[in-house]
């Protein structure tokens, strides 16, 4: 029998995972893939952390703040947190990839925030923006550091500068604050950076950087000076205000030049020394390094006020020292007397004096011993017309009693002196209008008036009196002489002399008293040529008339006034002499007409006027006198004024229209001062011209 | 022949049916409600809540705008009428279709199913179940404009330029748009064939 | 009405029930590629796939690995004068946070990422038995369950829209570029829809009760 073969066993297959895979299991995988590849990715482009710690977080927070390098993001900040026992702000900062290598131990990281300062504002894009750190580092792989420590300012060699650094050195006075600008010629050509006291603590070391392109500016014999704030003195040169701009008026400056040249360019590190002003840093080049300096003692014998401490010593002209103290002096043994004395301290800085060889006090003593012994000698002198300061000064006079820098070693050596020449310049313009007053116008005014008192005397002679009674016949006789054919040998001058004379009597009527007496007189000179020469004792009379009436012309009144007193006492003395009647009758004719003129002259009340004239004129004097005492030193305060009020308008402001104006006003001032000056001078060189009015 | 004639009661989770009056679906476990007729209660309710939150959510801003220093406040449809002035008029017809046309829409709908329920007669079922399927898959699409707010408030975070803070009304629409989708949920679809047993018998034969 | 009455507990599970209009019918298996359908509201039952199973799961894991990806990658950046701002989905959600925002800020979070996320794994958890033909997890049931009420709520592809609408918004402003973790959602958004039409409810269901282990 057949059996039917079992029915196949049928196991159900179990499905195993991958009996259903199809192409859907792509998408899964791919995903899985994808995400994994992003992560990774993201992972391995960052770069690593490094902490810098600052002294205060100033606003970094966490996932924003960046970190950037010359204004490229280069990393972000990730935690901010506390260092060991909360004393700094750690932040973990992560960097780039590809700029991590370049930070290395030389980084410098400082945060950026809004900053107002002297010298502008900084920084104010972060008020949007939020603060960012800013991080500099060269672009050399050097050593690797993790942990930084933060500065809190920005380094001064920013990334991508280069300079040349040199160090300041400056004393007491110092204005400097951090990154005041280095000025030369109005451009900044260098920074400031921060100052620290050296340890010796007698110095602030500051930092200085001088961009690259101006490097060449610095040498060895340049100096450097504060130009901070403004300067204002007063000297012999006049009064000086300087301030060199706006921003050095506020937050301090720098500023240098180079005086002399042949020095070698400056070298990264080398330390100069800031003076205070542009002189003492010229004054710097021509001395060595000061020493100590050598100490004299000066003893004058007027006591002059004036001299303070801190004055200039000076040879030759050159300052060497200053005034180190005053005090009185009184010995008995020594001088004689009980009087105080001034006795003065010099310091004189050997360094000053130029000594060949060894700079030192005793090569200056030495020095000076030598030059005392030719006759250098100590006086006082006036420093400044304007102040009356005083100043020691050592000149050579000529002639001088021997004597000697005595050094004893044990006190000061004692400088032999001189007599102090303190001049007042307003003595001299003083004794000038001293002498104006002094002049005898009184006296002038009494001859003149005697003239007047004898004229009329003369005229009140009873002798003359006979005169006129003649003088009708004689003028008939006259006019017949005019007219007829001989008295055409009579020079013309006799009718002019007559014309002339009317046209003196109504000019002096005008007081126009010189010009006429001048041309009465060369009238009456010329009727007594015209009539006769040879009369005797006319001679001498006629030239006396002309030099008169020549140095008339030169207006000298005194001798004008003897002149005519001499004239007219002579002419008295020839009118009444006997010979008079033989006088041709013109010759009395025109003396009469002069007498009438004078006495016209005094009814017309010409010589009172001309006395309130000569009293006003006097007067004038007077208060110009007085208000001229102070004109010297008007005219040189203001000249000085004006001096001192250009240069601050120039250093102030070119162009600008106050400026502009205020230049225009002072030149007017100036104007206004030559001119006093002027007339000064030409009063003193010529007292008349205030009569006159020229 | 509905299950309820049928003396059955139907799962809605699974589509098994058990007898009526068994508490609980055998298969899958949901509750097995026959009819409910606190179902229209539960719709009503949760309708009106969903319609107060949409006042407020209209009336508050919906996004602060901080650029530098100004704030600006601006609701849905001030927003929306802002962007239809620069020009932007097909974002600003999106907008107003997500967040005004539509709530308003399915408010209106919920309403109109749950009153055509109670009557008798009304529209053919089909359109009110196809209203009700839109209902119900619209609900969702609202939230878009919370999506949209919470993406720019994320975004927009540009301290001192531009920051964008979402304003209380998102809260209010988002509230709204919960509670009507609930709403939507809580109605039994049921109860729309209910109604119309002629209808029923109608499409049985065509 | 008089079929009613004779219906027994077994020949109920002939019987399929249309869940919105209540229809009953008589339960028949449509092949793969068919569907069964209600006559009087035209849902769909009944509509299997073939090899549904181990492409619902492939693509739940695929949607898994995204969302944890994308929802920590930076999705967006935005740029503008010197400023920038990057973002990811959780900031974006979490963007509402002051006082009852915070909230509103979870709920997003939630509908965006965590519902999905939550969905995909309680199907991948309820159906790997099942396309393995293993007997089914434990509390597949109740998962799948919360699974399939949590379906209206899974928003990521609103979001993804939503995203859409404010980029345009912003993108006349400020220069914004995408991040990986937006090619990711944007991928992520089409699985997901991609899935919840391959899954056929009530097959799963059916296997969960007749799992083909047993």
């Amino acid at each position: 029998m057949a059996n039917t073969p079992p029915p196949v066993e049928i196991t159900t297959v179990r499905k195993s995972v991958l009996s259903g895979a199809s192409f859907i299991w792509i998408i899964p995988l791919l995903a899985l893939v994808v995400a994994f590849g992003v992560a990774w990715q993201s992972y391995a482009a960052r770069g690593p952390v490094i902490i810098v710690k600052f002294t205060d977080g100033a606003g970094i927070s966490a996932g924003e703040t960046k970190l950037k390098y010359r204004d490229i993001e280069v990393g972000e900040v990730e935690e901010v947190g506390f260092g060991e026992g909360l004393e700094q702000v750690e932040v973990h900062i992560r960097l780039h990839k590809d700029i991590a290598p370049y930070v290395d131990a030389s980084s410098v990281f400082w945060i950026v925030q809004p900053e107002v300062t002297a010298q502008g504002v900084s920084g104010l894009s972060t008020v949007l923006s939020g603060v960012y750190i800013e991080g500099s580092w060269d672009s050399e792989i050097g050593f690797a550091a993790s942990t930084f420590k933060g500065s809190d300012v920005a380094p001064l060699i920013q990334p991508g500068e280069s300079g040349l650094q040199i160090a300041f050195r400056s004393t007491a006075n110092g204005s400097l604050t951090d990154n005041a600008p280095i000025m030369f010629r109005g451009i900044q050509v260098g920074q400031v950076g921060r100052a620290q006291i050296s340890r010796s603590g007698a110095y602030a070391i500051t930092e200085g950087l001088i961009y690259e392109e101006h490097r060449n500016l610095i040498s060895s014999s340049t100096r450097f000076w504060d130009t901070s704030g403004f300067s204002f003195s007063v000297g012999p040169s006049g009064a000086e205000i300087d301030f060199s701009s706006l921003a050095t008026l506020v937050g301090g400056g720098i500023t240098f030049d180079t005086f002399v040249s042949g020095g070698d360019p400056a070298k990264d590190g080398e330390i100069f020394e800031v003076f205070e002003d542009k002189e003492t840093a010229r004054n710097s080049l021509f001395t060595s390094s000061e020493v100590d300096p050598l100490r004299v003692s000066v003893i004058f014998d007027e006591n002059i006020s004036g001299l303070a401490v801190g004055a200039p010593v000076e040879l030759s002209g050159f300052r060497i020292g200053t005034v180190e103290s005053l005090s009185g002096i009184v010995d008995f043994n020594q001088f004689g007397d009980s009087r105080v004395r001034l006795n003065v301290v010099l310091s004189i800085q050997p360094a000053r004096l130029g000594l060949p060889g060894d700079v030192s006090a005793a090569a200056a003593l030495s020095l000076l011993q030598d030059r005392v012994a030719n006759g250098l000698r100590a006086r006082l002198a006036s420093a400044s017309l304007l102040t009356g300061g005083l100043k020691v000064e050592m000149v050579e006079v000529p002639d001088a009693a021997p004597a000697r820098l005595s050094a004893t070693g044990v006190d000061m050596p004692v400088m032999p002196t001189t007599k102090s020449e303190t001049s007042d310049a307003a003595a001299t313009v003083e004794g000038v209008f001293t002498r104006i007053n002094n002049l005898p116008i009184e006296e002038l005014l009494n001859s003149a008036i005697n003239v007047m008192n004898s004229a009329e005397l003369l005229m009140s002679n009873d002798d003359l009196q006979k005169v006129p009674a003649d003088v009708s016949t004689l003028l008939s006789d006259l006019s017949g002489i005019v007219t007829s054919d001989d008295v055409k040998n009579i020079p013309i001058a006799l009718n002019a002399t007559l014309t002339r004379v009317e046209g003196l009597v109504a000019e002096l009527e005008k007081q126009r008293i010189a010009e006429t007496l001048g041309k009465t007189l060369t009238a009456a000179a010329d009727a007594a040529e015209a009539v006769t020469s040879s009369v005797e004792g006319v001679p001498e009379l006629i030239t006396d008339i002309q030099t008169v009436a020549s140095k008339a012309a030169s207006l000298e009144f005194d001798v004008l006034i003897q002149e005519l007193t001499s004239l007219t006492s002579s002419a008295e003395a020839l009118v009444s002499s006997p010979e008079t009647a033989q006088l041709p009758v013109a010759l009395s004719g025109a003396l009469d007409q002069l007498n009438a003129t004078l006495r016209e002259l005094r009814e017309g009340g010409a010589v009172e006027n001309v006395n309130q004239t000569l009293a006003s004129a006097r007067n004038a004097a007077d208060s110009i006198a007085v208000s001229s005492r102070d004109l010297p030193q008007v005219i040189n305060r203001l000249n000085a004024l004006f001096v001192q009020a250009g240069r601050t308008i120039e250093g102030y402001n070119r162009g600008d229209e106050l400026s502009r104006s205020v230049e225009a006003t002072l030149r007017d001032i100036q104007q206004a001062a030559g001119a006093l000056e002027k007339l000064a001078r030409t009063i003193e060189r010529n007292p008349n011209s205030l009569l006159l009015g020229r | 022949m509905t299950a309820r004639e049928a003396g059955l009661v139907a799962c809605t989770r699974c589509g098994r049916a058990w007898p009526l009056g068994t508490a609980d679906c055998g298969r899958c476990g949901a509750r097995l409600v026959s009819r409910d007729k606190n179902s229209l209660q539960r719709v009503w309710a949760l309708w009106i809540v969903g319609l107060m939150c949409y006042f407020p959510a209209n009336m508050y801003p919906m996004l602060l705008t901080r650029q530098l220093f100004s704030v600006d406040e601006s609701t849905i449809i001030g927003g929306a009428v802002d962007l239809a002035h620069h020009g932007a008029y097909g974002i600003a017809a999106i907008i107003l279709v997500a967040s005004v046309v539509i709530p308003l829409g399915k408010f209106w709908a919920i309403a109109f199913l749950a009153v055509s329920v109670r009557q008798e007669r009304g529209f053919a079922s089909h359109r009110r179940l196809l209203m009700y399927e839109v209902v119900e898959y619209i609900g969702r699409w609202s939230m878009i404009d919370i999506f949209v707010v919470a993406i720019l408030s994320a975004l927009v975070q540009l301290k001192g330029l531009a920051t964008i803070t979402p304003g209380p009304a998102a809260f209010f629409f988002a509230l709204s748009v919960i509670f009507t989708m609930l709403s939507a949920q809580a109605f039994d679809p049921r109860m729309i064939w209910d109604a119309q047993p002629n209808d029923n018998e109608a499409s049985d034969n065509g | 009405m008089s079929d009613a009455v004779d219906l027994s507990r077994t020949s109920l599970e002939q019987l399929i029930v249309c869940p919105v209009c209540d229809a009953t019918y008589q339960l028949e298996h449509p092949g793969n590629g068919e569907r069964a359908v209600c006559s009087r509201c035209h849902k769909v039952l009944i509509a299997p796939r073939r090899k549904a199973g181990m492409q619902i799961i492939a693509v739940a894991i695929a949607v898994v690995v995204l969302i944890t990806a994308a929802s920590v990658f930076p999705f967006l950046q935005i740029s503008a004068a010197g400023r920038s701002n990057s973002v990811s989905i959780i900031d974006a959600a979490l963007s509402f946070t002051e006082g009852p925002l915070l909230v509103l800020a979870l709920m997003t979070a939630g509908f965006i990422l965590f519902v999905p996320l939550l969905r995909m794994l309680l199907t991948v958890y309820v159906l790997v038995p099942v396309v393995l033909d293993r007997p089914p997890a434990r509390h597949a049931i109740p998962a799948f369950r919360l699974s399939e009420a949590m379906r209206p709520w899974s928003m990521a592809e609103i979001f993804a829209l939503g995203c859409a609408v404010a980029l345009v918004k912003v993108a006349d402003l400020a220069t914004v570029s995408f991040g990986p973790a937006f090619w990711m959602f944007g991928v992520l958004v089409v699985l997901v829809i991609v899935q919840d039409s391959f899954m056929c409810k009530w097959s799963v269901w059916n296997s969960l009760e007749h799992p083909k282990g047993q």
